[in-house]
């Protein structure tokens, strides 16, 4: 979806800065405020302005010191626009390490272009892009444009701090309005400092930060809003193009999408003939939808073309049909209009999907917290949830980027929140077999069987439809990179039943497994497959700590090593238990094999610094029964 | 050298391969003419990987007489002339859905006053129902205009009905004013090419310079034929004198028509360690040498490599350009009051232009606008900034030239065919005694011969008085690194000790981007630290980094606990403790091209291993001295023990840049045995 670009960017309030008579001497910049900071954001100005019911004036004036060339990113200008929206009076300064004005920003330097990113094939929108020749750091760069718009749906999330390892030395969001019924505001993460001013008929909002330190990034943290200070600004009543909404409440925003997706659900005769041919003699309703989805997998394929009331309008269901393609809100809308065809109902679903994107606020409905649409048919038991915009997952299978969230169902009456499943470790579970025979030279014939299932089968998705080729390539690269493996077999196997189930089967050897030094053979427990987990925190962890699912891996390990050595030396059997997750490694010995039965869990959760010890503690243990070598010993 | 090498290869295959084609310009089916066979196809013929192919692509670029019929009263500017026509017809296989993406078409067309104009765009996707060929159309309203960027436009469209198994076919003519935009044509893509002919009829007034580039062979036949055009003039009456008549005049001309034809392309694969694949895919490259018109001179576009260095001296943008100096006599006469060896004074100047200028990221052989103004501006592209610095080293005595040549991702230059247009880069050049130093201010990083990498791409040419010459651009630096580890073993199994390393050339190159990519060196001491658990910098400092030519002096203390393993009464551990490489870069079985390295390398790191006095050596690796037959690459892993101390040198020579695919196995091998002899344990023995 598009919905970000229609977003208003960033602006500014213009009764408080004139432009380019700042000091930006870098010198001016505490210490603390340049710590971990690649570029410090001196002062950042945005202002909406209301002017009338649906129109409005953005305006942004900013300078930012690029500190190093990892911030340099941040000195690019991208003003991303569209039909419904103009952008005006782009002026720029670029001053040196002392502050002293080195260029300013001519017109005929910013670049106009389409802006179709790599999910559309086209759309409306365009981008103003500057990129200044600077090479000598630090150096500040103070931008000022207008925006104006016609019509919108929502602000951009104003977050003080844009993105990781940048800091703030102040910043101010101004909202004016003649009528303060008209917008609704949420603050997170700081206690900003916060005005209301009443002036020639308008209400002047304004939130003021000073002094935010850089914040850096880490794996596995939350999604930046848990952390990071911002003020969510929406609209209560909108008119976009022609249409016109009230977003007070989520479900008071679904009428709004149901008013955009009503009544485009009409179908060719033939196909809704097709349909009851293809379905009339399944008893099962669930088996009805099943094939339904089926049929629309095999019949369609993604193309983004985001045109219709600002790219939010479903293509019709009957052109779907005739093109085979569209976006995921097509193909969301077409699968309904199949479905209600034979007379199931389904309900055309907002989700915000991926780490950075959910339905974060039920109380608070805005147009910027979903990014995608899914389906969700209601049975008498269950509810099955279609990904329909994936011509390759099973029947019924939600990946982890949107499960355990909250989703929009779009019902005639309005919106209604609901949450997604979410699985236990239990459920999201890797199994593996993997037999191995070493010998006297410290190679290794192996056999690895995995089953990946439910939503851990995501791991392996990527690999099921490519080619043999390909699947070799990629399990080089990915899985076997460090051992020098020659592959003689690889199996996938798409399994997936009523829930998804994948197996991959390898064979092959390693040629340079063991390490052979005199007597004795070093080699440590290789369970072929990577962690999704962490090896350790650092100590200096700052974030908390996300895993966003329940998971767990189920790892028998067979070692067989040649007549006439004995085992030296093996690691104790271990079970830790710790809130982050548990890990058990049992050991056993029969003559020359060795049997190690591994089993990990990691619960779903958010961590905070007083359980880092414990968990590092946790990883400790993992990486150490990991990597700690087996010994064995030539005893003849 | 490489580049011969790599030509003498293009050759020999080219002459191996023999295709017997008839001689015709049609496409090889009539459009729509598919057969239920192709349709019923699940795999490509000849590549079980494809997830979708082409059946055929076709090709046909042919000039056209605009306007035959003239008036008297047009005005001369409104005559086009010959335009030129460009018409693709294809068709394309949909294995399975990893090929939907064939199906997404975008179709670039140039403007710069005048837009090429796609006159008709025929598109069908054809599936195959109960076994009956279905057809559907793409529609009119689905084809979608961009407006890209100032010079160009795309039209766009999704095929519609695609499924796996769909055949798509296009066809579309182009019609451009731009005559010299003869466009080039791929005869090999990322899927594999059952068939690929490209028909150019060219008339014998323009004169077109042709390359064939790539591995895969092309075959080219030629043939010429008699045209006519018959224009009919149209006199209109002009007062009293000059009556209303019509008259028509025939002109005969030769036309030239070349075809080229190549079969069963194989799927060009996605490999690492290329520059680029423009070097690589097979395909014909048009450029305009010449026009002669009737009643009109002969207008060179480009000759000779000797004609192109007298033009760009000529070239009011270029070597004329080169000329103007009084904007930088000042610094000039600045720099030599300072009284500095040649070496030094040079660096001196390079040192001044990279202040007072800075790249603005464009790449061109030309300037902006003018030297002077890029100069007082202080920012331009890399012309405007190096013609610049060769205008200040002749200024200061030197003899400085322009060296022109072509970025890595946009291929190398083809010696046997003159081309202005495919260069796209200059530096500078100058000569002191025999030395040849080329330099390029544009990074803040490199040095005399230390370009960046995107100028390390097989020969450049020097523009000067002699006609011009050709120059290596590559192997005058390597990229080299002396490590000196000094630890010791404690019986706790943690090591403490420190790192003194020597980085120069390349290696120091990268290391000042690094370094200088972080606020100051206790966050790139903090970065080192979060990659490896329990290890810790005590003390770091970094010498050299703000120097223009020197190496580098990284020195640290560190200690890292855990390091070594017990088991039992033995303690095993890996005396390198970081490995220059540990893991093999190739992994995959085979290679169908070349692997390019950007620069030699020599790599060296010594350790003084101290271990508990309690403990005896039991085991350690083997000094080894492995080296491939022709010598230019080595390996010495060389280990000496001293009581309770252990020397080990472990070092690493690669002379070489290129290796060819039947190079590639022991390529692979020579790495793997590197990484293992590192990875290479010492088992200690509790003494007893």
């Amino acid at each position: 979806m598009k919905k970000k670009l229609l977003i208003l960017f960033a602006s500014f309030f213009i009764a408080l800065s004139s432009f380019g008579q700042n000091n930006f001497n870098v010198n001016f910049i505490a210490d603390t405020i340049q710590k971990n900071a690649n570029a410090v954001i001196r002062f950042y100005n945005t202002s909406h302005k209301n002017i009338s019911n649906e129109k409005f004036i953005t305006d942004v004036h900013y300078a930012i010191t690029i500190l190093n060339p990892n911030g340099k990113h941040a000195a690019e200008l991208a003003v991303i626009y569209d039909r419904n929206t103009s952008v005006s009076d782009i002026k720029g300064y670029l001053f040196n390490e002392d502050g002293i004005l080195l260029n300013k920003l001519k017109s005929k330097d910013i670049l106009d272009y389409a802006a179709n990113g790599a999910y559309s094939l086209f759309s409306d929108n365009r981008v103003k892009y500057y990129n200044p020749a600077v090479s000598i750091y630090p150096f500040t760069i103070e931008y000022k444009y207008t925006i104006e718009s016609s019509s919108i749906i929502g602000f951009e999330t104003w977050m003080p701090q844009k993105w990781f390892n940048i800091s703030v030395e102040n910043a101010e969001l101004a909202f004016c309005t003649n009528d303060t019924s008209h917008f609704k505001y949420l603050e997170l993460n700081h206690e900003f400092t916060k005005s209301v001013l009443y002036s020639n008929n308008s209400n002047i909002y304004t939130w003021k930060v000073k002094n935010l330190k850089a914040i850096e990034f880490e794996p596995h943290a939350p999604n930046y809003l848990e952390f990071m200070p911002a003020v969510l600004l929406s609209p209560n009543n909108i008119k976009y193009e022609k249409t016109s909404g009230d977003f007070s409440t989520w479900e008071s925003y679904g009428k709004w999408v149901y008013s955009l997706i009503n009544k485009r659900d009409e179908l060719p005769e033939e196909t809704i003939k097709y349909i009851h041919n293809l379905t009339d003699t399944i008893e099962n309703k669930e088996d009805k939808i099943k094939a339904i989805y089926q049929y629309m997998q095999s019949k369609t394929r993604y193309v983004n073309v985001a045109l219709g009331i600002g790219g939010f309008q479903p293509m019709l269901a009957y052109e779907v049909d005739k093109k085979g393609y569209g976006d995921c809100k097509a193909l969301s809308n077409y699968t309904l209009a199949l479905l209600k065809s034979v007379g199931i109902t389904s309900f055309y679903t907002e989700i915000g999907t991926g780490k950075y994107q959910q339905i974060k606020f039920p109380n608070f409905a805005s147009a910027n917290q979903t990014n995608h649409i899914i389906l969700c048919v209601p049975l008498i038991a269950d509810t099955v949830w279609l990904e329909c915009t994936n011509q390759n997952i099973p029947f019924g299978f939600l990946p982890p980027s949107s499960q355990n969230r909250y989703a929009l169902l779009i019902k005639p009456t309005g919106g209604e929140l609901v949450k997604t499943p979410s699985f236990s470790a239990k459920e999201n579970i890797r199994i593996s077999n993997i037999n191995m025979d070493v010998n006297k030279k410290g190679e290794v014939n192996f056999e690895i069987n995995t089953e990946y299932n439910n939503s851990l089968y995501n791991n392996i998705l990527p690999l099921l439809n490519t080619s043999s080729k390909e699947q070799k390539e990629y399990l080089h690269k990915y899985l076997l990179s460090s051992n020098n493996a020659v592959i003689s077999k690889i199996l996938i196997q798409d399994n997936s039943n009523n829930i998804a189930k994948a197996k991959l089967n390898i064979e092959g050897k390693l040629n340079n497994f063991a390490s052979v030094v005199g007597s004795r053979i070093l080699f440590s427990p290789y369970f072929f497959h990577n962690n999704d987990f962490l090896d350790f925190l650092p100590q200096d962890r700052k974030l908390e700590v996300f895993e966003p699912i329940s998971y767990s891996y189920t790892d028998t390990l067979r070692i067989s090593f040649p007549e006439g050595y004995s085992l030296d030396y093996i690691q104790n059997s271990i079970h830790v238990n710790s809130i982050y997750g548990q890990f058990e490694f049992t050991v056993d010995q029969v003559e020359n094999q060795i049997t190690i039965l591994r089993k990990i869990s990691i619960n779903e959760g958010t961590y905070n610094f007083l359980k880092f010890d414990e968990i590092n503690e946790f990883l400790r243990s993992v990486s150490d029964y990991q990597n700690k070598k087996i010994v064995i010993i030539n005893s003849q | 050298m490489n580049n011969e090498l790599k030509l003498k290869i293009v050759v020999l295959i080219a002459f191996t391969n023999f295709f017997l084609f008839s001689f015709s310009q049609n496409p090889p089916s009539k459009f729509g003419k598919i057969s239920i066979e192709e349709l019923k196809k699940e795999i490509c013929p000849n590549d079980s990987n494809a997830h979708a192919y082409f059946i055929f692509d076709y090709g046909k670029s042919y000039f056209q007489y605009a306007d035959t019929k003239i008036s008297s009263d047009d005005g001369n500017n409104s005559r086009k002339g010959f335009q030129l026509y460009y018409t693709r017809h294809f068709r394309i296989k949909i294995v399975d859905n990893l090929g939907f993406s064939w199906a997404n078409v975008e179709i670039p067309l140039y403007r710069n006053g005048d837009v090429e104009k796609i006159q008709k765009i025929k598109a069908y996707t054809y599936n195959l129902e109960n076994n009956k060929i279905v057809k559907t159309k793409l529609e009119k309203n689905d084809v979608y205009k961009e407006e890209t960027s100032k010079y160009w436009v795309t039209e766009k469209f999704a095929m519609p009905a695609v499924k796996e198994g769909s055949i798509i076919e296009i066809e579309y003519t182009i019609l451009s004013d731009f005559y010299f935009n003869l466009r080039q044509w791929y005869f090999q893509r990322t899927i594999p090419i059952l068939q690929s002919e490209y028909h150019v009829s060219i008339p014998e007034y323009f004169y077109f310079n042709q390359t064939q580039k790539g591995y895969f062979p092309i075959q080219i036949e030629s043939e010429s034929r008699s045209r006519e055009i018959t224009l009919t003039y149209h006199q209109k009456a002009e007062g009293i004198t000059v009556k209303e008549q019509t008259y028509t005049n025939s002109h005969n001309y030769k036309e030239n028509i070349f075809h080229y034809y190549a079969k069963e392309i194989p799927a060009f694969p996605v490999e690492d360690q290329l520059r680029t694949v423009e070097n690589y895919l097979s395909k014909m490259e048009f450029e305009l040498n010449y026009t002669n018109f009737p009643n009109s001179t002969m207008n060179f576009y480009t000759t000779s490599w000797e004609k192109i260095n007298e033009n760009l001296l000529n070239d009011y943008q270029f070597g004329k350009e080169l000329n103007k100096t009084s904007h930088i006599k000042q610094h000039a006469e600045a720099l030599k009051q300072l009284n500095q060896n040649d070496i030094m004074l040079i660096n001196s100047a390079i040192s001044l232009v990279k202040n007072q200028m800075t790249w603005n990221g464009y790449k061109s052989k030309y300037p902006t606008a003018s030297l002077s103004k890029a100069y007082k501006d202080g920012a331009g592209n890399c012309a405007d900034i190096n013609l610049n610095l060769i205008i200040l080293l002749r200024e200061l005595g030197f003899d400085a030239h322009p060296v022109i040549l072509s970025t890595q991702e946009n291929g190398i230059i083809h010696p046997a065919h003159p081309s202005i247009s495919r260069f796209n880069y200059v530096i500078a050049m100058a000569k002191i005694d025999n030395d040849t130093l080329l330099m390029d201010a544009t990074d803040p990083y490199s040095e005399i011969n230390l370009l960046p990498i995107r100028c390390l791409n097989d020969k450049g040419r020097i523009v000067n008085h002699d006609n011009g010459d050709w120059i290596n651009l590559m192997d005058y630096k390597p990229y080299s690194k002396i490590e000196t580890y000094d630890f010791e073993l404690r019986n706790n199994l943690a090591i403490t000790g420190t790192n003194q390393i020597k980085i120069k050339d390349y290696a120091a190159y990268f290391t000042k981007k690094e370094i200088k990519s972080y606020n100051n060196i206790d966050e790139y001491k903090e970065s080192l630290e979060i990659q490896t658990k329990d290890y810790k910098i005590h003390e770091i400092s970094v010498l050299g980094l703000d120097t223009i030519q020197d190496e580098i002096k990284v020195s640290l203390n560190f200690s890292q606990s855990n390091y070594a393993e017990q088991s039992n009464d033995i303690i095993y551990f890996r005396p390198l403790y970081q490995p220059f490489i540990s893991e093999n870069p190739f992994k995959l079985d085979k290679r169908d091209y070349p692997v390019e390295f950007n620069y030699p390398i020599t790599l060296q790191q010594i350790y003084t291993i101290l271990i508990p006095n309690d403990f005896s050596i039991s085991e350690f690796p083997k000094s080894i001295i492995a080296s491939t037959p022709d010598g230019k690459m080595k390996y010495i892993y060389n280990l000496n023990l001293f009581g309770n101390k252990i020397t080990i040198t472990s070092t690493f020579i690669r002379n070489k840049t290129l290796f060819f695919p039947e190079e590639y196995q022991g390529l692979k091998d020579f790495y793997q045995m590197m990484v293992d002899k590192q990875k290479e344990l010492i088992v200690l023995k509790m003494a007893q």
